[in-house]
């Protein structure tokens, strides 16, 4: 009985490392790469449709590495994927956040022809910054900045959002940098959000992969490397000297 | 070893049961009007059309956040919206909203705003008339009201009320500001009552 005991004691302190929320600013990386579906992994998952939350969902598939939504059937659906970290979204000193995912978009169906947007992607800084991306057949739409680009969606793109101050960012697509942009404080709290969010709006697209985190600076990295390539050349040259002596 | 076999799936257990949040989500529950959009990604609602549209927004069994609500620029006659919860009358249908702005070239009416939480925290509120309006915590950022307001309780005033009318308005507490936190610009009724619990009021412009 008393072994039962410890041993739940020992699960509830080890639950509680694992949730543990790490030092802002710590570096971390948060990975989907389209081998599960994404809640079997640390994304929460939200679907539901007109008549409330869990009534509908998209038609989901995975084949090769890919996810395919599909809510062509109700444009009520929503189906999407987020987490939380509060207060440990923000790059540190010497860190950079980085977002990047992988989308295609075959088809939207908007209930109103304004707004033909329905894939997306959004974050929210530790102190309320965000930035929302949005995504039609052939646009995307910067929702907060409020600010839209023609972008032929039907073919898979790359996205990758870099941002070291959680106020401005670069915007890359496909390697090719896209567009320079602000945060604007529009919510309060440290989220991620990817998928179909939208009700009123029906789409099918694929998602390739999604990640997100923050990492080391990339000069410091540059700076390292060719620090330990210097020191890797005078440890050779000290060798040769030593062979030679 | 033996006794880690048993913990290390226990935690896993008790880490993903614990790490499990509920969900926000924002919902049309009533009324008539049947144009906008909700993205529950950005947690907001879009009114692209006239007629009356009821909302909530619950977090699990709990209330729930709504970050903004806008009405579309393109918008024209009446938007009359409700936030109120859809099971029981006069009750909050959110914990707090970041932003109420439905400016614009439509005729807007708040009939209900009622929540637990604070309203503004991204920006204003803005309307033609509002109906009741009840704060439980803060006014975060301006209420900016054309016409009139039939009743309102807030429980901290933290920025400016500004409307035509006011008949029954009850601060319970006002933050002091340094510019004035009432303005009634138009006329000031004998039957009308203003209250303020504690705080300061800078100032009532009543003519």
């Amino acid at each position: 009985m008393n072994r039962l005991i410890v041993a739940f004691l020992a699960a509830v302190t080890v639950a509680g490392a694992l949730l543990a929320p790490p030092a802002v600013g710590e570096p971390y990386w948060i990975a989907w790469e389209g081998d599960t579906f994404p809640e079997e992994g640390e994304w929460n998952r939200s679907y539901g449709n007109w008549d409330g939350p869990g009534e509908g969902q998209a038609y989901r598939t995975l084949h090769d590495g890919v996810m395919t939504i599909d809510s062509l059937h109700d444009q009520g659906v929503y189906d999407y994927y987020w987490l939380e970290r509060p207060g440990a979204i923000d790059p540190g000193p010497g860190e950079t956040f980085v977002m990047e995912w992988s989308l295609r978009v075959e088809e939207v169906d908007p209930a109103y022809p304004s707004y033909p947007y329905d894939p997306g992607t959004s974050v929210q800084s530790n102190d309320a910054y965000g930035l929302s991306l949005k995504f039609g057949v052939d646009c995307m739409f910067s929702r907060f900045e409020n600010v839209e680009f023609e972008l032929d969606m039907t073919v898979s793109r790359q996205f990758r959002v870099v941002s070291s101050n959680m106020r401005t960012y670069d915007l890359y697509v496909d390697s090719e940098h896209f567009y320079t942009g602000s945060f604007i404080e529009v919510a309060s709290d440290s989220y991620v959000g990817w998928g179909e969010g939208v009700q009123g709006v029906a789409s099918r697209h694929d998602w390739d992969y999604y990640r997100m985190g923050v990492i080391p600076e990339p000069a410091p990295m540059i700076a390292i490397l060719v620090l330990l390539t210097r020191c890797r050349e005078r440890h050779c040259w000290t060798l040769h000297l030593g062979e030679t002596t | 070893m033996r006794t880690w076999k048993h913990i290390l799936p226990l935690a896993a257990v008790l880490a993903i049961t614990v790490s499990a949040s509920a969900t926000n989500e924002i919902r049309k529950w009533g009324g008539t009007g049947d144009a906008y959009y909700i993205d529950q990604e950005d947690k907001s609602i879009t009114i692209l059309g006239p007629g009356e549209y009821k909302f909530q927004a619950t977090d699990g069994a709990g209330l729930g956040q709504i970050n903004w609500i806008e009405v579309d620029a393109a918008v024209t006659g009446d938007v009359i919206i409700y936030i109120e919860r859809s099971t029981d009358d006069n009750s909050p249908g959110a914990a707090n909203i970041l932003e109420c702005n439905l400016s614009g070239d439509a005729n807007t009416t708040i009939t209900e705003l009622r929540i637990t939480g604070d309203l503004g925290e991204s920006g204003p509120t803005v309307a033609d008339s509002i109906g009741v309006l009840s704060v439980d915590g803060e006014v975060l950022d301006d209420i900016i009201v054309a016409g009139e307001i039939s009743a309102a309780k807030i429980g901290t005033l933290g920025a400016l009320l500004e409307c035509n009318t006011v008949h029954d308005l009850h601060v319970l507490a006002a933050e002091t500001l340094s510019s004035p936190n009432i303005t009634v610009n138009g006329d000031f009724l004998q039957s009308d009552q203003i209250r303020i619990d504690s705080g300061t009021l800078n100032a009532l412009a009543a003519r």
